[in-house]
């Protein structure tokens, strides 16, 4: 579930420069107005042979990207709204065609983004990623907390687990109904998230003792150190910006005109 | 699918570029803020607890109850944090379950991290806060006036949370006010309302349990300038959205407006092969940059893979 194959190449890219090529990427490639095509497809293709050179598996890559889909509910409206020209589909309904170039944009930028998102988390192990946060000047305190909640995800998580499993053992299924009311069930996991919220607190505090005894004064957590940024990390920042900066100006140029 | 924990993570792609960076930067206002207030007031313990409690609510949202239908409610956490932290806090321990859920596990995208940091943990929190601090005035000492405080700030979180996300939706023009809206409100209504029980559910749990947690924490902290925010924010929202929703050209006008970028496209049009070139045709120049981006994608996969090469040989 969490960290990442460690033998990954583009490791000699700063975890920082890969943050911010990232962005840059998701950035430009959202910029680019919607039915720019051949842009798209270029943008794909550039995610691709990173996740290549990555050695990270292609397929699932793009499977998992289509994880932004359901989300797509939400512009499926654009389809049968917006202006002239329209087009008449099956049983009356009419489409209009800036709205389905509209729709069709938002959906391959939303899973091209994903791609690239899952690119960054496939070569940067956690621990790299909060540290590049950290070097890119997120307040200390707030890396600290959120380096503390990664150490104790899994924990909790497992927590969460046993807790829906302790539930599952106890409760029977008629015809694939579940028993009790409404607000029985919502209670009964009411019970439960309470419990673990008050686990976790009480682990805080049992994880403050351990940090207090080990010397702690309130500071937040001293992190590794920070990566060198050599010229060559300035030139790949550079190249990699310059090469978003070409493909979405190719997007403007390609994008269909209404 | 679309009933999976919160439908309410914003992917990248659904939010346009100005919408988005406008958003980031009112949420990291809102972060530092956070950031200066626990600074000031945090307790020693404080960063572990909010650390663990994060990840308790993270695993928490996975807890979830058969509604019917094949969906199922599930929990968001923002009013129980505020109830358990105070508002402040709650927004960091929220936005560093936003966080984590957006760049490790890619739920919600990390260009549109910033409305969700918005909408889920500052919204939602401030929100709640205010519903829970004044239900619990008016209600003064009694048991059940927890419960209903209770149930009441997170159905709030969850409503407001879901009409600032519709709104922010509307404006990028990724979904048209007049329909999204009232339908985004509605369904979170509904949302809202499993929300709310599982939060009764969970104060109810830790009421007998430790009582001592939900005394005077979050309601002895009712900071003025917070409990003002969540309520104008509220009532900002509330009215917002019919009028959004009733008049869809006041809003499509912003968008019109924000939608430089389209008119800015229009002129690099008129201009690039008029003035600037001319006697190339937009064609040409695409397929000139078309060359050029090929070219440097081939340049750059010999690159590394050569430093690929290397590095295995060394």
């Amino acid at each position: 579930m969490k960290g990442s194959s460690p033998s990954s190449t583009l490791t000699f890219i700063n975890a920082r420069v890969r943050l911010i090529l990232i962005l840059a990427f998701i950035i430009g490639l959202n910029l680019t107005p919607a039915g720019a095509w051949p842009a798209y497809l270029l943008f794909f293709s550039l995610v691709l042979s990173t996740a290549v050179l990555a050695r990270l598996k292609t397929g699932p890559l793009v499977l998992k990207s289509l994880a932004a889909l359901p989300f797509s509910l939400a512009a499926l409206l654009l389809i049968f709204s917006g202006g002239e020209p329209l087009l008449n589909g099956p049983w009356g309904i009419r489409f209009s065609q800036p709205g389905l170039v509209r729709f069709f944009s938002i959906v391959i930028k939303a899973c091209i983004s994903l791609q690239a998102a899952l690119v960054l988390t496939g070569v940067t192990p956690a621990p790299d990623l909060l540290r590049a946060l950290r070097e890119l000047g997120l307040p200390r305190v707030f890396v600290s907390i959120i380096t503390l909640m990664w150490r104790y995800l899994d924990l909790l998580v497992d927590e969460a687990r046993r807790l829906l499993t302790a539930r599952a053992s106890r409760s029977s299924h008629l015809n694939g109904r579940s028993g009790g009311s409404l607000v029985w069930r919502a209670q009964v996991a009411g019970g439960m998230a309470g419990s673990l919220l008050l686990r976790g607190m009480e682990r805080g505090d049992r994880v403050y003792a351990a940090m207090l005894a080990r010397g702690y004064n309130g500071e937040p957590l001293p992190g590794a150190a920070a990566e060198t940024a050599s010229p060559r990390q300035g030139w790949i920042l550079a190249g990699g910006l310059g090469l978003v900066i070409l493909l979405t100006i190719f997007g403007f140029l390609t994008a269909a005109r209404f | 699918m679309f009933f999976s924990p919160q439908p309410m993570h914003i992917p990248d792609g659904f939010l346009s570029v100005v919408v988005s960076v406008i958003l980031w930067i009112i949420s990291l206002g809102i972060l530092f803020q956070a950031v200066r207030k626990t600074n000031g007031t945090l307790k020693e313990r404080d960063i572990p607890l909010m650390g663990v409690l994060a990840a308790a609510i993270f695993a928490g949202q996975m807890l979830n109850f058969p509604v019917g239908g094949g969906t199922s409610g599930h929990l968001l956490g923002a009013a129980i944090a505020v109830i358990l932290l105070g508002p402040w806090p709650a927004v960091l321990v929220m936005t560093s379950v936003v966080a984590v859920q957006a760049l490790l596990f890619q739920d919600g995208g990390l260009l549109a991290l910033g409305g969700n940091i918005l909408n889920m943990a500052a919204a939602g929190v401030f929100v709640a806060h205010f519903v829970y601090t004044l239900l619990r005035r008016l209600t003064g000492e009694h048991k059940w006036g927890l419960f209903v405080s209770g149930f009441a700030a997170a159905w709030a979180s969850i409503f407001i949370a879901a009409l600032a996300c519709a709104l922010e939706l509307a404006l990028s023009g990724t979904s048209p006010a007049d329909v999204a809206v009232p339908a985004m409100a509605a369904i979170h209504a509904v949302i809202g309302i499993g929300e709310g029980l599982i939060t009764t559910g969970a104060l109810a749990f830790i009421f007998t349990a430790r009582r001592d947690l939900l005394e005077g924490n979050a309601a002895a902290q009712g900071q003025k300038p917070v409990l003002i925010g969540g309520a104008l924010l509220s009532l900002a929202l509330v009215i917002l959205s019919p009028l959004a929703s009733t008049h869809p050209d006041g809003l499509e006008w912003v968008a019109e407006q924000k939608g430089f970028l389209e008119s800015a496209r229009g002129a690099l049009y008129e201009i690039i092969p008029d003035y600037v070139m001319p006697g190339i045709s937009n064609e040409a120049l695409a397929t000139i940059l078309a060359g050029a981006v090929g070219a440097a994608v081939v340049f750059a996969l010999a690159y590394f893979t050569a430093r690929r090469s290397k590095s295995k040989t060394a």
